[in-house]
């Protein structure tokens, strides 16, 4: 019960912790994959600067969001790259996060758009 | 030429953050520039311009965030699990410093009622002892070792400089009836009922403003910037002001009730039964475990006391339990149940609504 109330009061997130957790979910990353792919799942939308990125992974880290991984490819190697993935309370606050959003589109959607009263 | 140039220009401007931040995430930081300008430079000018530009103007941002986080949150979270930080994973050193305060009143009793100790120690130089160790504490910030050594600093100021007072303006009792040595209570039974609500009352005020007093000293310290650890920590894990009320209670219970006492036997085994309250409450990972370890230690001290003082109260001055004279055994327990509730008192604090839900991280980034 404490667990799921933890989720559900750091609800919502902001769309940069909301894209780097999403960026995250299949599997592991590095920095300049997640920035890559932020930019991607969002349409250019959101452009992660290094020091935007890195000063959310290091919140998210001390929160317990997410922990360092061994690099997907490899490489985690003397050019000082490191990898990140969820840990399983990084995973249910985005879990969380996409239940309330669908939950958000779902009620719009019982509502015709563009039908005026006045 | 030009990403050689940017790269060393980044690598110089990333000394705007932390030590701590640089060390964790600079060579990481300048690894991810380096890939980024390499891919925006292929691409063209414009990609290469704007990858700067959207660099520069997120670099004030991100070092507020980075200098804030590092100042204010990362102590807190980084604090816990409680186990984790400050039970034998810590130098041996620190522990000793932790039980300190408990053991040290036990020793004192028993070297100075050994017939062996040449020159007993002066409860001064434990006092002085005990005053060197907060002080220590206070320039580190309040660690979580030095915590009890706050418990007893506030209570011997308060025994010194607030308990006459308060006790006074809160208890007409000890100005109508004065405690001790026990002149007999009205023989009225009505009076007699109101007196005893009344001790009941006093003994609770007194409790009361040790933890008030406690929680005060708590919020004064985290103005300034050097004490943000200690109030983070209180804030995320409220069971550490019962573990200062403990040792203050511990301290009640171990220093001043010493002069009446019978058998120095018993404030030993007393300071023991205290001493694994503080060990079981750093060792335990549970919130209500660390709450039993406590409360469960402390009355078993509070037993062993009454056990010593029995002998005194019923045995030697002949009072029987019909008798409402204020006996050490009475105001014991009295203690007691106000102690159990001072140390339970903090769990009402994260009751209280708080706009950011004060028990949680903060939800943004």
């Amino acid at each position: 019960m404490d667990t799921e109330n933890d989720i559900y009061a750091n609800l919502p997130l902001t769309e940069t912790t909301y894209f780097i957790l999403l960026s995250l979910s299949p599997g592991s990353r590095h920095g300049y994959s997640i920035m890559k792919d932020v930019r991607q799942l969002s349409r250019d939308r959101v452009v992660l600067s290094t020091g935007t990125l890195y000063s959310a992974l290091k919140r998210l880290l001390d929160q317990g969001w997410i922990r360092r991984a061994a690099d997907p490819q490899g490489s985690d190697d003397a050019r000082g790259r490191k990898a990140y993935c969820l840990t399983s309370l990084g995973q249910q606050i985005l879990e969380a996060e996409v239940q309330r959003l669908q939950g958000l589109v779902n009620a719009a959607q019982l509502r015709p758009m563009g039908t005026y009263s006045d | 030429m030009i990403i050689r140039w940017l790269v060393r220009l980044y690598h110089a401007l990333l000394y705007l953050y932390p030590r701590s931040f640089r060390a964790e995430f600079a060579e990481e930081m300048q690894e991810v520039f380096s890939q980024a300008v390499e891919a925006a430079s292929v691409k063209s000018v414009f990609s290469l311009a704007y990858l700067c530009l959207n660099e520069l103007v997120s670099l004030p941002v991100s070092l507020a965030r980075v200098r804030r986080s590092g100042r204010i949150n990362r102590p807190i979270y980084s604090a816990l699990p409680l186990q984790k930080t400050i039970a034998f994973a810590q130098p041996w050193q620190e522990l000793i410093l932790i039980f300190a305060v408990f053991l040290l009143p036990a020793g004192v009793i028993l070297i100075n009622h050994s017939p062996q100790t040449p020159v007993p120690i002066d409860r001064l130089a434990a006092l002085l002892f005990l005053g060197v160790m907060f002080l220590m504490g206070w320039l580190g910030g309040f660690p979580l070792w030095s915590l009890p050594y706050i418990g007893v600093v506030l209570v011997i100021g308060a025994y010194l400089f607030l308990f006459g007072w308060v006790v006074s303006l809160v208890s007409p009792s000890l100005i109508i009836f004065p405690l001790a040595p026990g002149p007999l209570v009205p023989s009225n039974p009505v009076d007699r009922s109101a007196y005893l609500l009344l001790q009941v009352i006093s003994t609770g005020m007194v409790w009361l403003m040790l933890f008030c007093m406690t929680l005060l000293a708590t919020a004064l310290l985290a103005v300034f910037n050097r004490f943000q650890l200690l109030l983070g920590r209180v804030r995320h894990e409220w069971t550490l002001l019962s573990y200062i009320l403990y040792a203050e209670s511990a301290f009640v219970l171990l220093v001043l009730f010493e002069s009446r006492r019978f058998d120095p036997n018993y404030a030993i085994a007393g300071a023991l039964c205290l001493l694994s309250g503080a060990w079981l409450f750093l060792r335990s990972p549970v919130r209500w475990q660390r709450l039993l370890a406590l409360t469960g230690c402390l009355t078993l001290a509070v037993g062993i006391a009454v056990l010593d003082r029995w002998p005194l109260d019923f045995a030697v001055a002949g009072v029987s339990w019909n008798d409402l004279r204020p006996t050490d055994v009475g105001r014991l327990l009295l203690s007691w149940v106000w102690m159990i509730l001072a140390l339970l008192l903090p769990g009402l604090l994260v009751r209280i609504p708080s706009k950011r839900g004060h028990t949680q991280p903060p939800r943004t980034i």
